[in-house]
């Protein structure tokens, strides 16, 4: 895998923490940092995203990133390791070309565009070539702002139906 | 005869996945706090840093 060539040329920092898979039908990893913040990473099968187009033939995940015990309490500090390993799993989870991502940061702690743009730039650090495009959205709900982000394989046999119906999600109610 | 659930379409979606982030969020702080093999993942993954550091 890429990410483990970019670690042998770039000092400890960048590199990602030992994680491991417990599994279950949402696809959860787990890691936890230097300063005991512990992640959890899961892939929730989202086919709903999609039902309504029954001729689209693609698995979409809903990538949660959950964090808890933040014994330092406050905001939790910044940590370079942390993306390497969060492109790790991801790498590691997505096998094939029907399946796509969503990732969604919402306005609960008005810092959602700073996680929107920490989530791009982690998955533009992959590594592993252009094989799968991030498609941005800013949607806004009532007084909430919902960035999602799909990303998809562009080989995918219909990512430009795939592409077209995620730009217009939530558009058919206004 | 059951009834075929609607597809859920715009709003509905976006709403659903925001609410399945969350329900994940507190899931993972129930678990941390009640079940025994997760706390016992976290440890080991812990335990190997620090074994690291020393």
């Amino acid at each position: 895998m890429n990410v483990s060539k970019k670690n042998s040329m770039t000092n400890e920092t960048d590199t990602p923490y030992n994680h491991e898979f417990l599994g279950s039908e949402q696809n959860v990893y787990s890691f936890s940092t230097t300063d005991k913040i512990r992640y959890n990473v899961k892939f929730v099968p989202s086919t709903y995203v999609f039902d309504a187009y029954p001729e689209l033939d693609i698995e979409v995940f809903e990538m949660i990133i959950s964090v808890a015990a933040n014994p330092t309490g406050g905001r939790i500090p910044s940590d370079s390791r942390v993306g390497p390993t969060i492109a790790l799993i991801f790498n590691a989870f997505i096998q094939h070309e029907k399946q796509a991502i969503i990732f969604v940061c919402d306005s609960s702690d008005g810092r959602q565009k700073a996680r929107s743009r920490k989530f791009t730039t982690w998955f533009q650090n992959r590594q592993t070539g252009t094989d799968m495009g991030e498609i941005d959205r800013l949607i806004i709900d009532g007084d909430r702002f919902i960035y999602l982000s799909l990303i998809p394989y562009r080989k995918h046999p219909q990512f430009k139906t795939v592409v077209d119906v995620f730009i217009n999600l939530g558009e058919e109610d206004k | 005869m059951e009834t075929p659930t609607k597809p859920l379409r715009g709003m509905e979606i976006v709403r659903k996945l925001l609410e399945v982030k969350e329900q994940a969020q507190r899931d993972f702080e129930e678990s941390l706090r009640t079940d025994p093999e997760v706390q016992a993942v976290y440890e080991r993954l812990e335990k190997k840093l620090d074994d690291k550091r020393d």
